[in-house]
């Protein structure tokens, strides 16, 4: 029985984004 | 060739990007069994897949660094590993969301779990060891014997669904998924696969630039110099 439903889909693409986006963000200042 | 990469690269990244959410938010059908939460599957299956990649091609650039001790090998590792701990993160993280709701647990010992957290803690200790050693030369063998010990886990993940009891479903065949479901999951892995080379590409220039800085500073000597006025 699957309980929850949209609120898991945006948990895990928000901390998918703002994960890879974080480090991206950290890899331009280090490349500075 | 090089400013196409690292311009062309993030772009084509971001834009891949937004386009697989697109499609897995809005495009993709709602499933008949998951509901929406199946929609996680579009950023879980190409992150997992990026997870083992990544340490693939750290193995490959660490068994180069020993038959050539070449820099630039060396720095690809590296690379490699950071990009590695980001993307068995991802996987754990998404995972462990999609894992709450289809399973009921948060977080469970399966075999495919149990491996991919081995894989994570063994990168991070990799990059721990990197950082305890001074000496360029050392650092870079003791670290290439490490990612070829550790590396031995990927196959382990990849195959533990089919090895062991596990919770885990098995691989798909795009044959066994309908179209409408599978065609966004390729944009999707196409989208994370040019993200991992954006990302890749980026934290190995940074290590080329490290070792160029490495190379003029002999070791021993303090790498900067703090001066002050009488």
């Amino acid at each position: 029985m699957i309980q929850g439903g949209w609120e898991f889909v945006w948990a895990a693409y928000g901390f998918a984004w703002l994960a890879a986006g974080g480090y991206a963000v950290s890899l331009w200042r280090r490349s500075k | 060739m090089k400013r196409a990469l690292n311009i062309g690269l993030p772009v084509v990244a971001l834009i891949l990007v937004v386009l697989g959410a697109y499609q897995g938010l809005v495009v993709a059908p709602t499933e008949r069994m998951m509901g929406e939460v199946y929609r996680i599957m579009y950023v879980h299956v190409p992150t997992a897949m990026m997870s083992l990649l990544a340490p693939t091609i750290v193995c490959v650039a660490s068994l180069v660094y020993l038959v050539k001790s070449s820099r630039q090998a060396d720095a690809l590792a590296e690379a490699g590993a950071e990009v590695t701990v980001l993307f068995a993160t991802l996987c754990l993280v998404t995972g462990s969301i999609f894992g709450r709701p289809t399973w009921g647990v948060w977080w469970t010992w399966d075999p495919r779990l149990t491996s991919v957290a081995i894989l994570w803690i063994a990168f991070i200790g990799y990059l721990a060891l990197r950082r305890f050693v001074d000496d360029p030369d050392k650092r870079a063998t003791w670290s290439a014997v490490t990612a070829i010990i550790i590396s031995v886990d990927v196959p382990i993940v990849y195959f533990s669904v089919k090895w062991w009891n596990s919770l885990h479903q098995m691989q798909s065949s795009p044959n066994t998924v309908d179209p409408s479901i599978a065609a966004p999951l390729r944009l999707n892995i196409t989208a994370w696969f040019v993200v991992f080379l954006a990302l890749l590409w980026t934290r190995y220039r940074i290590g080329r630039a490290e070792r160029d800085r490495e190379e003029s500073t002999p070791v021993g000597e303090p790498k900067a110099v703090l001066r002050m006025s009488p």
